[in-house]
Formats: structure tokens, sequence, C-alpha cells
């Protein structure tokens, strides 16, 4: 449960001008067509289109996305989701976040806000006092 | 201030339209049109044509690209397709392969 919150507190803003393996679509960027990288990636505009990264994803509040899947290490949403995420991190819905789709994660958080449909697989051990119902 | 980059390590294929400044580090296979600047850095690879405001190319460009301002081809830049832009400059050391139409 540690892990989920030190992936969550770092958010680096994005080292314009100096290079880095980071990605960030800015909040008027359309993108129709598939994403994929090595590194981390941060969505602010709309995307069309399936996105596969290996690094963590973030999506802004601004942005709007329809995709199949999107398959990254940690992802966090305070953005407009119609898809599945198969994250291998854990999953981090904001309190602006309005999501259509399954979610599987390690770990899977839900603000207070947060509007989502769809169903949840999280690989965790549940304590033996509450498997035994 | 360039509000969208494409990381070395990232791969976009299809169409990329901003209406901002793009900076470009990793691959574009598609299009790519943006309102504002482009710049496409040393190890960049753009397999598309691009259209956008004042350009600065000094990676890997294969498609045309049309500029409503000026294109720069820096030094170590590949560009090989045509070049549509009111003011062009091609640097010592660039390679350029096409047409070159300023318009007049």
């Amino acid at each position: 449960m540690a892990q989920a919150k030190t992936s969550a507190a770092r958010h680096i803003p994005p080292r314009v001008g100096s290079r880095s393996d980071a990605g960030v679509l800015g909040t008027s960027v359309r993108i129709r067509g598939r994403i994929s990288g090595e590194g981390d990636l941060q969505i602010l505009g709309s995307v069309e289109g399936d996105v596969s990264v290996r690094g963590d994803l973030v999506i802004g509040e601004t942005a709007h996305i329809e995709s199949e899947t999107l398959e990254a290490q940690a992802v966090t949403i305070a953005g407009e989701l119609k898809g599945d995420v198969n994250a291998t991190g854990p999953v981090r819905l904001g309190a602006t976040a309005r999501v259509q789709g399954d979610l599987k994660g390690s770990e899977i958080s839900i603000e207070e806000g947060a509007q989502f449909a769809g169903r949840i697989e999280a690989d965790f051990e549940l304590p033996a006092s509450l498997g035994k119902r | 201030m360039a509000s969208t980059v494409i990381g070395a390590n990232i791969t976009i294929e299809g169409e990329v339209i901003a209406d901002e400044d793009v900076v470009v580090q990793g691959t574009i296979r598609g299009k790519l049109s943006a309102k504002d600047g482009v710049t496409v850095e040393a190890g960049a690879v753009v397999e598309a044509d691009v259209t956008g405001g004042p350009m600065s190319l000094a990676g890997q460009v294969t498609g045309n690209v049309t500029s409503t301002d000026r294109v720069e081809l820096q030094s170590g830049a590949r560009v090989v397709g045509n070049v549509k832009a009111a003011r062009i400059t091609i640097a010592d050391g660039a390679h350029f392969k096409g047409n070159v139409d300023m318009d007049v």
C-alpha cells in the first residue's frame, strides 16, 4: 500500500528542452493512432487509440482518451477515459476522473468524486479474516 | 514555451494535431500538424508530412514539410522530402534531398 502513495506523489514537472525519456502531450494536442514507448508519458490532450508505455502514465484533468487498452506501469487518471486500463503497477483515479472501462493493476484507488463504470481486477491477498467469508 | 514534448523513447503511429508548439525527440509515423512551431531534435525520427509554423529540424525527417513561416535545417539534420516555406535555411552539415518551394 505504501508503494502506491510514493508513486502518486511523484509529480515531476516536464523538463522542456532537456532530453529525457518522458513525453508530454499538451492540452491542445489531438492524436489519432497508436502511442508506444519505454518512458513515462503525460497526456493532457485528446487521444483516440491505444497507449502502451513501459513507464508511468498520467492522464491529466483536461485529457479525453478513447482507447481499447492503456498499458503502463503506474497509471494516474484525472481526466476522461473510455477504455480498459492494464497496469503492472497501481491505478489511481483522482477526484476529477471519469472512467468507463475495466481497471487492472496491482492496487486500485478511487478518490471521492471520481466517476467510474467498469470492473476492477487487482492482484492482492485479502487478510485471512476477510477471505474466510 | 513548448507544452508538447514527444520524448526520446515515445513512438506515435498515427495523426498528431496540435495548436501549440511541438518538440519531437522520439518517433512519429503518420502525420504531424501544428499551428505553431515544430522542433525535431537530433535523434528524433519523423516519417510523416509535417505542417506548422516556424520549424527547426535537426533530426531525421522523411516526408513533405510545409511551414507558414521559416524552416531551418540544422547541422546533422537528415531531410528527405519537399520543403515549402517562405524562408528556409540549410546549415552546413545538414543533409537534404528534395525540392524547395519558396512561393516566389
